[in-house]
């Protein structure tokens, strides 16, 4: 079944979707927001962008295996973790630095990190549920 | 800075798998990784044996507030234990595990069973303790049930469900406590705790709560069922890091919450430790006797043991807890080989029915004597490590006047010989049934045929277990100076609270 104007709505939401997640991220400092709650907004886009054009859509659109963005998350994660412990501080602390005006820090980084692990782990859950339910195939 | 690289590494080790999924050589990458834990061990001991305790407070926020990792010299033993355990089932997967367990994670689930056990040592906070628990859970959820044979899945769900009751309490009485106290730092709910005097009667269903997570966790009676019912499902690799790791993540952490926290409103606790500690050794011994399936059997005789670390806390003296310290690092190793021997039989044999079993010593000398070995340790024949543990127990129950508990804990271990008796008899002496042709099922798919890291692994463990039992003297030293620290809290709250 083809519907034009769900998926050219769906289409436009996913971008609506991502751009408000980094809004959220980059506002979670301070305010109201974060890695967490930024990377579950941007995966529910791509759970309507699935539910309307199937996982493999998906996995088209993200051009990589949800298993590397995981990781990759991880990773980032790690990295802030441990910087610290480069520069003899426990791990974890927050390091700060002012790059271009802009004032910067390792719980940034963490944040990111956060952001896109539970990117990776929403859709990578929602996409083998649907190959186990055939979803539209 | 040390105490949290325990940590780190296996986590390293989980980005590395997850980012490189197609690479050759995995299970020789996972054996050094978990070789260079075991350096990394091997130097937190020594470190924390020169200053007595180390710890870290992550993001640098001081004590009460910020999460402590904190190794004093017990979790610095547990740690270094942990990771000899964990080395060794490494090294016995490359030539006892099939191929496609090994491509579908299972060497970044067993670094997530290590990151979770390294935590729970180290942690100094009950709610990070809580989180270790559950990272530790989580991975051996799936390694319980990784590749989904039939028996495997009906095995993880009571496994599965069990265990999540006792993290719900044991979070649940987290809340509690931290309702009570406003503060979630051991040290620091410690400090208020004596400030008390007398401990109040709200934080009552707290502690019960957390205790009888702890007891699940540890598959203390009456809270063992899980256990027998779920360790025999999985291939022999997990069932053996299962048995050396988990259960004793719950007594090391009942250890640490009775000294702080129980021990306290002593009058209460520790009649009910003793009865526990009493029933489990014998419950677990009684029913292990009535089993004929290898696995099951050591299954139940990990109940027996654990009762037997518990009733040293119980007897709270410096020589009772230093067997007890002792008697758990010794119970780690022993039992992961007495595993790892069984699944050697099984890779040789294709079942663990003892009656269908019969000759492994005319076939397999060698093997024979590492469960030799092994078993009579768990069973504490001397010289091994086991008879030295069972020794300091019993002589200190007899030193603190618990005549007849110390009595109990020494039939109990006239049982646990007959059960290691039993199975020798029947796997390596008696003459194979020949009614009963032996089919080597060979279904178990693509298991490499060599056996050499195997013998390597089983081997070294083996000989661990000789060692701690000849030249005993240096380790029960380092035993009792642990359980000095363990007996006299303020040490561990200063160095928390004021980093003295």
């Amino acid at each position: 079944m083809k519907n034009l104007i769900l998926e050219k709505i769906v289409t436009l939401f996913l971008y609506i979707m991502v751009g408000f997640a980094f809004f959220l991220l980059f506002r979670g400092h301070n305010r109201p927001g974060g890695g967490f709650i930024a990377g579950i907004i941007a995966s529910a886009g791509f759970l309507l962008y699935g539910i309307v054009f199937g996982s493999e859509k998906v996995l088209e659109k993200l051009r990589t295996n949800p298993r590397y963005i995981i990781g990759s998350g991880l990773l980032i994660s790690f990295i802030a973790t441990i910087l610290p412990m480069m520069f003899g501080n426990p791990p974890l602390t927050g390091m700060w630095f002012d790059v271009a005006g802009l004032y910067l820090g390792s719980p940034l980084l963490f944040d990111i990190g956060v952001f896109v692990l539970v990117f990776g782990v929403i859709v990578s859950i929602f996409t083998n549920i649907m190959d186990v339910l055939k979803w539209n195939s | 800075m040390i105490t949290a690289l325990p940590v780190f590494l296996p986590l390293a080790f989980m980005i590395f798998a997850l980012l490189f999924r197609h690479y050759h050589g995995r299970e020789y990458i996972a054996v050094a990784a978990s070789g260079l834990n075991v350096l990394l061990s091997v130097f937190l001991v020594f470190k924390v044996h020169q200053t007595g305790m180390i710890s870290v407070q992550m993001g640098d926020w001081p004590a009460p507030y910020g999460i402590t990792l904190i190794a004093d010299r017990f979790s610095a033993l547990m740690v270094l234990v942990a990771s000899i355990v964990f080395m060794a089932a490494m090294a016995y997967s490359v030539h006892s595990l099939d191929t496609r367990r090994k491509s579908f994670g299972f060497y970044m689930f067993s670094f997530g069973i290590l990151m979770g056990v390294n935590g729970s040592f180290l942690a100094g906070d009950i709610f990070n303790l809580y989180v270790w628990f559950e990272v530790m859970l989580m991975a051996s959820f799936i390694l319980m049930s990784h590749g989904g044979d039939r028996n495997q899945l009906e095995g993880s769900i009571k496994y599965l469900i069990l265990n999540l009751i006792s993290s719900f309490l044991f979070v649940a009485g987290i809340g509690l406590l931290y309702g009570k106290l406003g503060t979630l730092n051991m040290a620091d709910i410690a400090q208020k705790l004596m400030n008390f005097g007398t401990m109040p009667s709200e934080l009552n269903p707290a502690f019960i709560l957390i205790f009888v997570g702890f007891a699940i966790k540890g598959a203390l009676v009456p809270f063992f069922f899980w256990l027998p019912a779920s360790y025999h499902t999985p291939p022999p690799v997990v069932t053996a890091l299962f048995a050396g790791l988990l259960t004793k993540v719950g007594i090391y952490s009942l250890i640490r919450f009775y000294t702080l926290f129980f021990h306290q409103n002593a009058e209460f606790w520790q009649p009910l430790v003793l009865l526990v500690a009493v029933l489990s050794m014998v419950i677990g011994v009684i029913t292990a006797t009535s089993q004929f399936e290898f696995r099951k059997v050591l299954s139940f005789h990990i109940i027996s043991q654990v009762g037997y670390v518990v009733m040293g806390l119980g007897f709270f003296t410096v020589a009772g807890l230093a067997g007890a310290i002792f008697f758990l690092a010794h119970n780690m190793i022993s039992k992961t080989n007495a595993f790892l021997v069984a699944g050697y039989v099984h890779k040789q044999k294709g079942t663990l029915d003892l009656k269908t079993l019969g000759d492994f010593y005319k076939q397999h000398p060698l093997w024979a004597v590492f469960f030799f070995i092994s078993a009579f340790s768990l069973a504490g024949l001397p010289p091994l490590s086991g008879f030295i543990g069972k020794y300091l127990l019993i002589k200190a129950g007899i030193e603190a006047e618990y005549t007849i508990i110390a009595l109990i804990a020494l039939f109990v271990g006239f049982f646990t010989l007959f059960s290691m008796v039993k199975i020798w008899m029947e796997v390596f002496w008696k003459k194979t049934p020949e009614n009963e042709e032996i089919t080597i099922k060979k279904e178990q798919n693509e298991i490499p045929e060599n056996v050499r890291w195997m013998t390597w692994a089983s081997g070294a463990m083996a000989l661990i277990i000789v060692l701690a039992g000849v030249f005993a003297t240096p380790v029960v030293d380092y035993c009792t100076q642990a359980a000095q620290s363990l007996i006299n809290p303020e040490e561990y709250i200063n160095f928390v609270l004021k980093g003295q």
